[in-house]
């Protein structure tokens, strides 16, 4: 055979069938494992530049350490495993498959007196008679029973959890089942990103970590987001866009996603990802007036639109920033698209000629509030046009992990939470009585077996006591 | 706001007392070894059920509160609330094995991890006590199962890293001679150590599982080598290790022991040293 050979492929078999080989790519995985959690993954090169010199993104170019998880050796250090996995499992699962297709039923009497834990019980039943009982009682505590009778002599067999032989085998499967669906998520499948402003479509994905952009093969539409919050906080509590499908312009399907629950459309997933304002195209702000004298009110302005105040006096927006910061050179700027901190600067205007201007913040109210002109303002909300970000992908191999992952639980609980039991039974006529040998053993878990096998000869005895029908 | 109003609810509160029960019980344990008194073993044991009991209550008085302010989730979704669980089952854990082998002395090896896991709700940095409304990617069934499994796993490593512990420092002892008599027999160490990592390593890979379906629900990928999920792996890996080098290679007593301990390490930075030090998709908790 193979594994005897001492050639080459002998050799190898005998390399990829050691178990030093699989402790040692378990180790080898965990420790490359940390690099890509201590290094910059999928950066730009700068960035490198930046942080170890030319010198050290030269070395880290060299070794894939922008990419651990992709680069080759990494792959290779896998791929090892896989080969190991599967030429261990060729080289011990057909001894593991013969307790299930041809269990050792009846082993000679000279085997079983060797066996521990081992019994032996005397009764006066008649030998056919005890065959039955023991068979009965062993079938009681869950065991698969097969009987044989022949010369003076009823023997029996029991076993249970013979599944545990199989666990490795489920699990080792689970592992490769879970590294072909992923394989195949990253050959034909894809992860990007859309953005998508309120009332428009668009069918263009850019994929993450390239400048590469998929087309697909229909229109997506937002035709709303809303985030809404817990009441009194600024906890956001639900992000909302609603998305319809159009198929050569035709709407399709129209559905709410939320983040959790994204939409599936011809095997393609939408996953709501981010949003934000767009505050320079379009909007509406709406302000409390306060005038020097008489009653406050409330008005609403366009960006670069113009509004009446009244005295015939007039308010302009100049601009918008839904989330203000003042960057280099003391210049506002937005931090985000987001509404975090809103601000606006106004102008207010007579006959067409600019008067002064102010800032109002939504959460700084007091801040160039100054006393002394004909109108103050007050932030109420900002109602813009807003875009929604979704994640979009595509993975063909999703269900073959989700299988894996399935095989990966039944196998750990075949190999972890049952253990092959079996017990053999010799009954044999002794002129007057009947000698009943027991014999047991487990794979696994030998102290719980013990108790169980004590229990086990309790309710033979109970059985086989006297007096009973 | 709420967070002023909540910052000293009953939940909190009963932590703070369950702190001082589980400390109580850590030395009653310290006290038991070397006299072995017998009134003072069942006390521990006592004193350790009423500070689960205590931890126990709280869970509830928080998930009761979080329903009252109209946010109603299971108290699993910050740093706070998974410490606090984590106390609980590392305790939860220790007293079905105290129970099951009939002994007492590794309450001082396991004890004193529940009891630094729960002072470190009031001490560590930047947990926040109050009950908060969960954020959208929080709002998922699978974050509960994911919680759950992944720190009944990791209490189950920090039972077999107490007694791997208690196994390395009874093996020193023993190599110069000497018997460190009320420590348990190095075959029953060795035998708890084994069976923990057999009940956390399902247990781990369900927790793993289950963080990839709420990946794939939230974010639209099972997988994306974040540094927690990276991590989590590298805590599989060393518990596959160990699995493989005890079942097929019989490795034993000292090399498992030291696994193990490697292994709770592992467990300790993919649980906070990766939110300390590196930051990533899991920077909420």
């Amino acid at each position: 055979m193979l594994k005897d050979g001492h050639g080459i492929w002998g050799k190898l078999w005998r390399f990829f069938t050691s178990l030093k080989l699989t402790i040692s790519l378990l180790i080898i995985l965990a420790i490359t494992s940390i690099s890509g959690t201590l290094i910059l993954q999928r950066g730009d090169p700068h960035q490198y530049i930046e942080a170890y010199g030319e010198a050290g993104y030269k070395l880290i170019k060299m070794l894939g350490l922008y990419d651990v998880y992709h680069s080759w050796w990494f792959l290779m250090l896998i791929s090892i495993l896989v080969v190991n996995i599967v030429v261990c499992s060729i080289d011990r699962f057909p001894r593991a498959w013969r307790y299930i297709k041809a269990p050792l039923r009846y082993p000679p009497l000279g085997l079983l007196k060797e066996m521990r834990p081992q019994e032996t019980l005397k009764t006066k039943y008649p030998l056919k008679e005890v065959t039955e009982k023991v068979k009965e009682v062993l079938h009681s505590k869950g065991y698969r029973v097969e009987m044989l009778m022949e010369e003076g002599v009823g023997r029996v067999f029991g076993q249970r959890g013979v599944i545990n032989r199989m666990g490795v085998y489920v699990t080792h499967l689970s592992v490769l089942t879970i590294l072909i669906g992923g394989l195949i998520g990253g050959i034909w499948g894809f992860t990007g990103g859309m953005t998508i402003v309120e009332g428009e479509s668009s069918r263009n994905v850019s994929i993450f970590g390239t400048h590469k952009v998929i087309t697909l093969p229909f229109d997506v539409r937002c035709d709303a987001f809303r985030v809404s919050y817990y009441p009194g906080t600024n906890t956001p509590k639900e992000y909302r866009s609603t998305i319809t499908i159009l198929e050569h312009g035709r709407p399709v399907l129209t559905k709410d996603i939320r983040v959790n629950h994204p939409l599936t459309y011809r095997g393609i997933k939408f996953y709501q990802a981010s949003y934000g304002t767009i505050s320079n195209l379009e909007g509406t702000l709406t302000l409390k007036v306060i005038p020097r004298s008489g009653e406050g009110f409330v008005v609403h302005v366009g960006a670069g639109k113009v509004s009446p105040l009244k005295d015939g006096y007039t308010l302009k927006l100049v601009a918008f920033y839904p989330d203000l910061v003042v960057g280099e050179g003391n210049q506002p700027m937005n931090r985000s698209d987001q509404l975090r901190n809103p601000a606006a600067l106004l102008e207010v205007e007579k006959g067409g000629r600019p008067l002064y201007r102010s800032w109002v913040f939504a959460y700084f109210p007091e801040v160039h509030s100054v006393e002394g002109v004909p109108f103050r303002f007050r932030y109420i909300s900002f109602k813009g046009l807003q875009y929604t970000g979704l994640q979009v992908s595509k993975d063909p191999g999703v269900w073959i992990v989700w299988l894996g992952c399935t095989l990966m639980v039944v196998g750990l609980a075949f190999s972890f939470f049952l253990s092959h039991r079996r017990v053999w039974v010799y009954i044999e006529d002794k002129g007057k009585r009947r000698h009943v040998l027991v014999a047991g053993n487990t794979n696994r878990s030998h102290g719980a077996f013990l108790l169980h096998f004590e229990e086990l000869i309790k309710s033979l005895k109970r059985a086989l006591a006297p007096g009973k029908p | 706001m709420h967070g002023a109003v909540l910052s000293h609810t009953l939940d909190t509160r009963l932590v703070g007392i369950a702190i001082l029960v589980y400390l109580l019980a850590t030395i009653l344990y310290f006290v038991y070894v070397p006299f072995r008194h017998r009134a003072v073993g069942i006390t521990a044991s006592l004193v350790a059920l009423v500070g689960w009991g205590l931890v126990t209550a709280s869970m509830i008085a928080r998930a009761v509160i979080s329903h009252r302010l109209g946010w109603g989730h299971a108290p699993f979704t910050n740093l706070y609330e998974s410490m606090v669980f984590f106390a609980w089952a590392i305790v939860l854990i220790y007293l079905v094995i105290e129970w099951r082998y009939k002994n007492r002395t590794i309450g001082a090896f396991v004890m004193p991890f529940a009891f630094i896991a729960l002072a470190y709700t009031t001490i560590g940095p930047g947990i926040r006590t109050q009950i908060e409304p969960l954020i959208p990617a929080l709002q998922s069934n699978w974050l509960v199962a994911h919680v759950i499994t992944c720190f009944l796993g990791y209490a189950a490593f920090a039972v077999s890293c107490g007694v791997s512990l208690m196994y390395l420092l009874k093996a020193w002892a023993s190599e110069r001679g000497r018997d460190i008599g009320f420590l348990p027999d190095l075959r029953v160490l060795d035998e708890i150590n084994y069976k923990s990592v057999v009940v956390g390593f399902p247990l781990l890979t369900l927790g793993i599982i289950t963080g990839a379906a709420w990946a794939n629900y939230a974010w639209g990928s099972y997988w994306s080598w974040d540094p927690k999920e990276t991590w989590s792996l590298i805590t599989w890996l060393i518990y596959a290790a160990f699995l493989h080098a005890r079942f097929a290679r019989g490795w034993r007593g000292k090399k498992t022991a030291v696994l193990s301990i490697i292994g709770f390490a592992a467990v300790l930075f993919t649980y906070l040293g990766v939110n300390l030090l590196i930051v990533g998709l899991h920077s909420y908790a």
